[in-house]
C-alpha cells in the first residue's frame, strides 16, 4: 500500500506540473506516462494514472489564478475571478479556495462514481444527440451572462468563436471549410484548442502589458463581498454549500455524458453560479463564488468521466480515452460487465481516486503560499519564460508542428486587437470550445430524424433543457438591462 | 529575504520550463496529444516487452521519426507502428519513435521530407484512400512517395447490430433486404474511411444480386467516433454500425443488458481468436471475387528515398516478420503478421497499387454517400 501511495504522489505531482504548464494537459500527462505502466501490475498502474488525471485537472488553476493563463481548457472560467483576486494581492487566498473547491468536487464525484454508477450510466443512455446538442446550447448561454453591459459584442464574439471552430475538414463529406488551399494539410482538424486558448489569453495579455511598460501593481480593492479580506479562511466557503454541490454535480454529470467535454462543465457551472448568485455583479471581478463553481465542476469531472468508461466502455473525456489502453494492456476490458467481473479492480479505482484527491489537496494546499509569490517576479523576467513555455506547449499540441506555434502567436495578436476594440475574448473562446460539439450533435440529431427540426422539441428531457435555456437567456437580458439602467443613473 | 525568494522562484520557474520541454519531448514521442479513439480504430495496448538487439544498419545510432496518419495513441495504427518500430529499432540499431500526427500532416511530412530513411510513415489504406476520396490533394498520391515494405494487417473491422433486431450475420441483413424491398436499413459509417469502402461494396453487391428495390433500402448515416456510433445503435437511430471487433466484442457477451447487447458480423477478413463470419463468407463479392478488405499497413517513404537504406529496411522487416516473438505480439493484438515474401518492397508495391486500383474502381462504381444518405 505504501508503494501504491508513493506512486500516487508521483502521479499527482507530475500531473500538477503538466496541468500548470500552459499547453500541457492531463491527457498528455496520462499518455506520456502510459508506457511506464507496461512494467506495473494493474493496481500500481491505476494509482499512477489516476494520480496524473487528478493532478492534471487540478494543476490548471495555478497559472489561471496567478497569471491569467488557463493551464488547461477546463480552467478558463477560473481566470474570470482568480486573476482579479491575484491582482488584489489575494493570490494565495484564491489558490486555496480553488484547491479546496477542487478537492470537494473530486470527492463528490467519487461518491457519485461509488454509489450511483449504474443509475448515472442509465441516465447517460437517455441523453441522445438531441439532449447533448441542447446541453451545449445551454452552456453557450454563459456568453449572455458574461457579456453583461455589452451583450451585442459578446454574442458577436461567441458566434465568431463558433465559426472559427468549424474551420477544417467536415467529416461527413470530407470537404474543407474556410481553409485556404495552402493550409489544407495543416488544418484538416482546424485550429487546435490549446494554441488558440493560450494565444488569446497569455500572449495577448503579454502584448498588452508590454505596451504599458510591464508595471504590475497590486490593486487593493474593497468591495461588499471581500470587505478587505485578503487571507484564506473557511469563511470563504460560507454560503457556498449549494454552489459547491451544484457545480460538483454539474461537473460529474457532464463527465458522465460522453463527448460533451470538460470545458463545457466548468462553463455551465459558472453560468449557473452567476444565475443563482445573490451578487451576480461580483462574479468576474474576483469573487470566490466563481472560483468555487469553476474548480469544483472541473474536478467533479474526474469521477464522472470514469462512469461511462467503466459501465459502458465509452470514455467520458479525452483523458479517460487514453486510460482504456492501460486497461487493455492488463487484459481487462472495460464495458458493461466490468464492475461485476472485476470487483477488485473496481474497488482499487475507488480507493486510488480517494487517495489521489487527498494527496492532491495536501501537496497543493500547503506549499501553495510559496508558489503564489510568482506574481511578485518582475514581469520582464517572468514573461519571456512564459512565452517560451507557451510556444513549446503549442508546438507539442499535435506532436510537434510549427503551425500550432504560429497559431498561438497569431491568436495572441487577435486577442490584443480584441482588447483594443473591446470584443470579449472569453466569449469568443467559449464559442470556439463549444462550436464543434454544437455542430456535431446538431448533425447527428438531424440525420437521425431525416432532417426534421421538430426532433429538438420531441423529447421530455429536451423540453426541460429548453426551459433552462430560455430562463438563462431571459435572466441574462434582464440583468444586462438592469446594469445599463444603473450605469445611466450613475 | 525577498530577494532570495525571488531567486528561488526564478530557479523554480526555469526548472518548470525545462520540465515542460521534457514533457513535450515525451508527448511527441509517445503521442502525447492523444485524442479520443477514432471510429474504426481498434483500442488495444502495445505489448510490454521490447525485443533487445544490437542491430546494424547505416542508420545505427540515429533518430528515426515514424509518423502515422492517426492522432490516436490507442488505435490500431499506433499499436502496429509502435510494435514494428521497436522491433526495427532493435534490428537496425536506430532510435525510432512514433508520432501520431494525423493523416494530412503525415502525408505532408512524407511529401516534403528527405529520403534518407530517418522519416517513415507507417499507415494503412487511408494513405491512398484519402487521395481517392479527395480529402487530400493529388500531390499526396502514391506516385509522389516510395512504397516500402508492408508491415501487417488488421482484419478486425466489422458490422454490428442490436441483438434484438435479429441480425446475426450479414446474410441475415441480405435476406431482410430481399424480403422487405425498400424497407430502410441504416448503416452508420465514416466518409472516406475503410468503413465507406466496405459499405459501398455491400451496397453494390446487393444491387447486383438482388436489384435496385432491395438496394434502395440501404441508407447511410455518415460520421462519428466508435462511441458515437454505439450511442446511435443504443438509441436505435442506426440499425447497423461499423467499427472494430475489439470495441464491439464486450457488448456481445452474456449478461449485457438488452439495450446495449449487440451482434457483430461481416468482418473484413478472418480474425484470429474471434468467431465471426467475414463479408466474403457471407457471400459478398466484388467483380465476381469474394470481397475481403482487411486494413493493410505499410511503410511509406519520401519519393527520393535512398535505395540502399530502403533495402536495409526491407531486409530488417523480412527478418522481423519471421520472428516468432513478433508474430506472437501481433497475434496478441488480433493482427496478422505477414510472410517474408509479402513484405518485400516489390511485392508490397504491387499489392498496394493493385489494392488502390480495386478501391478506385469501387469508388467509381458506387453512388456518392450524399445519394445513399437520403
Amino acid at each position: 500500500m505504501i508503494g501504491h501511495l508513493a506512486i500516487a504522489v508521483l502521479g499527482v505531482v507530475a500531473g500538477i506540473v503538466f496541468g500548470a504548464i500552459p499547453g500541457m494537459t492531463a491527457t498528455m500527462a496520462v499518455a506520456v506516462f502510459l508506457p511506464m505502466t507496461y512494467a506495473y501490475d494493474m493496481d500500481t498502474a491505476l494509482f499512477l494514472l489516476l494520480g496524473l488525471y487528478v493532478g492534471g485537472i487540478s494543476g490548471g488553476l495555478v497559472p489561471a489564478i496567478l497569471i491569467n493563463i488557463p493551464g488547461t481548457p477546463s480552467s478558463i472560467t477560473t481566470t474570470f475571478d482568480g486573476y482579479p483576486m491575484s491582482k488584489r494581492g489575494e493570490g494565495e487566498r484564491a489558490l486555496k479556495v480553488g484547491i479546496l473547491a477542487s478537492f470537494i468536487g473530486g470527492i463528490i464525484s467519487l461518491i457519485c462514481l461509488w454509489l450511483f454508477t449504474p443509475l448515472l450510466s442509465a441516465a447517460a443512455l437517455k441523453f441522445s444527440a438531441v439532449e447533448k446538442f441542447l446541453i451545449i446550447l445551454f452552456a453557450l448561454t454563459v456568453i449572455a451572462a458574461l457579456s453583461k453591459g455589452q451583450m451585442l459584442r459578446g454574442i458577436f464574439a461567441g458566434f465568431g468563436g463558433v465559426l472559427l471552430a468549424l474551420c477544417g475538414m467536415f467529416s461527413v463529406n470530407n470537404a474543407y471549410r474556410m481553409v485556404p488551399a495552402a493550409l489544407k494539410a495543416k488544418m484538416q482538424d482546424g485550429f487546435q484548442l490549446l494554441p488558440v486558448l493560450i494565444g488569446l489569453f497569455a500572449i495577448a495579455q503579454i502584448f498588452e502589458e508590454a505596451e504599458e511598460g510591464m508595471r504590475f501593481k497590486i490593486e487593493k480593492v474593497d468591495n461588499a463581498e471581500n470587505s478587505g479580506v485578503t487571507k484564506f479562511s473557511l469563511k470563504d466557503f460560507k454560503g457556498q454549500g449549494v454552489n459547491l454541490v451544484r457545480s460538483s454535480l454539474i461537473g460529474t454529470f457532464m463527465g458522465v455524458l460522453p463527448g460533451v467535454g470538460g470545458s463545457a462543465a466548468s462553463i455551465l457551472a459558472y453560468a449557473q453560479a452567476k444565475n443563482f448568485s445573490k451578487h451576480p455583479e461580483l462574479l468576474g471581478t474576483g469573487s470566490p463564488e466563481g472560483l468555487v463553481a469553476s474548480e469544483s465542476s472541473n474536478n467533479g469531472l474526474t469521477g464522472g468521466a470514469l462512469i461511462p468508461l467503466l459501465s459502458l466502455g465509452i470514455p467520458g473525456d479525452s483523458t479517460t480515452a487514453v486510460l482504456i489502453s492501460a486497461f487493455m494492456l492488463q487484459g481487462i476490458q472495460v464495458g458493461p460487465l466490468f464492475i461485476t467481473q472485476n470487483p477488485h479492480t473496481w474497488n482499487t479505482i475507488l480507493v486510488a481516486l480517494l487517495a489521489c484527491n487527498i494527496i492532491m489537496f495536501i501537496v497543493m494546499f500547503y506549499p501553495i503560499k510559496w508558489i503564489s509569490k510568482i506574481i511578485y517576479i518582475p514581469r520582464q523576467r517572468l514573461y519571456p519564460i512564459i512565452i517560451m513555455i507557451c510556444v513549446v506547449g503549442a508546438y507539442a499540441t499535435k506532436n510537434g508542428r510549427m503551425f500550432d506555434a504560429w497559431t498561438l502567436l497569431g491568436f495572441g495578436v487577435v486577442g490584443y486587437i480584441f482588447g483594443k476594440i473591446k470584443i470579449p475574448a472569453s466569449c469568443f473562446l467559449i464559442g470556439f470550445i463549444l462550436g464543434k460539439d454544437l455542430e456535431n450533435y446538431f448533425i447527428q440529431a438531424i440525420s437521425a430524424s431525416s432532417g426534421s427540426l421538430m426532433v429538438f422539441f420531441s423529447r421530455p428531457i429536451g423540453l426541460f433543457i429548453w426551459l433552462l435555456i430560455i430562463a438563462s437567456v431571459a435572466y441574462a437580458i434582464w440583468d444586462d438591462r438592469k446594469t445599463k439602467k444603473k450605469a445611466a443613473v450613475n | 529575504m525577498r530577494k532570495t525568494i525571488k531567486k528561488v522562484l526564478a530557479m523554480a520557474t526555469a526548472s518548470t520550463m525545462i520540465l515542460s520541454m521534457a514533457g513535450c519531448a515525451g508527448g511527441g514521442n509517445s503521442g502525447g496529444g492523444a485524442a479520443a479513439p477514432a471510429g474504426g480504430e481498434s483500442q488495444a495496448a502495445a505489448p510490454a516487452a521490447a525485443p533487445a538487439g544490437a542491430g546494424e544498419s547505416s542508420l545505427k545510432g540515429q533518430n528515426v521519426r515514424v509518423v502515422i496518419g492517426s492522432t490516436s495513441t490507442s488505435g490500431d495504427s499506433y499499436m502496429i507502428a509502435d510494435l514494428v518500430t521497436r522491433y526495427l529499432s532493435a534490428e537496425m540499431g536506430f532510435n525510432g519513435k512514433v508520432d501520431a500526427i494525423g493523416n494530412a500532416a503525415a502525408l505532408d511530412e512524407i511529401k516534403n521530407g528527405k529520403g534518407d530513411g530517418k522519416l517513415v510513415m507507417m499507415f494503412h489504406d487511408m494513405t491512398f484512400l484519402s487521395q481517392l476520396f479527395g480529402s487530400v490533394d493529388e500531390m499526396y498520391s502514391l506516385e509522389n512517395m516510395t512504397v516500402g515494405p508492408r508491415i501487417g494487417q488488421n482484419p478486425g473491422a466489422c458490422f454490428g447490430a442490436a441483438e434484438e433486431d435479429g441480425f446475426k450475420t450479414l446474410a441475415d441483413v441480405t435476406k431482410y433486404l430481399e424480403e422487405h424491398p425498400g424497407e430502410p436499413v441504416s448503416f452508420n459509417i465514416e466518409s472516406g474511411a475503410t468503413s465507406h469502402l466496405a459499405f459501398v461494396a455491400y451496397y453494390l453487391y446487393i444491387k447486383e444480386s438482388l436489384g435496385d428495390a432491395a438496394a434502395s433500402g440501404i441508407k447511410a448515416i455518415v460520421g462519428g467516433t466508435t462511441a458515437e456510433k454505439l450511442q446511435r445503435l443504443w438509441d436505435r437511430n442506426a440499425d447497423i454500425i461499423y467499427g472494430d471487433t475489439s470495441a464491439f466484442e464486450q457488448y456481445t457477451k452474456d449478461g449485457v443488458e438488452a439495450q446495449l447487447k449487440m451482434t457483430m458480423f461481416g468482418s473484413c477478413g478472418e480474425v484470429n481468436g474471434i468467431e465471426i463470419d467475414s463479408m466474403a463468407k457471407s457471400g459478398v463479392t466484388f467483380n465476381g471475387e469474394p470481397f475481403e478488405f482487411a486494413k493493410d499497413f505499410c511503410m511509406y517513404f519520401p519519393q527520393d528515398m535512398d535505395a540502399n537504406v530502403l533495402a536495409e529496411y526491407e531486409a530488417a522487416m523480412k527478418k522481423i516478420t519471421e520472428n516468432p516473438d513478433f508474430q506472437a505480439d501481433m497475434a496478441k493484438l488480433y493482427y496478422n503478421a505477414l510472410s517474408a515474401d509479402e513484405v518485400g518492397v516489390e511485392a508490397s508495391k504491387t499489392f498496394i497499387y493493385d489494392k488502390r486500383e480495386m478501391c478506385k474502381e469501387l469508388i467509381e462504381k458506387a453512388p456518392s454517400l450524399d445519394e445513399l444518405a437520403n
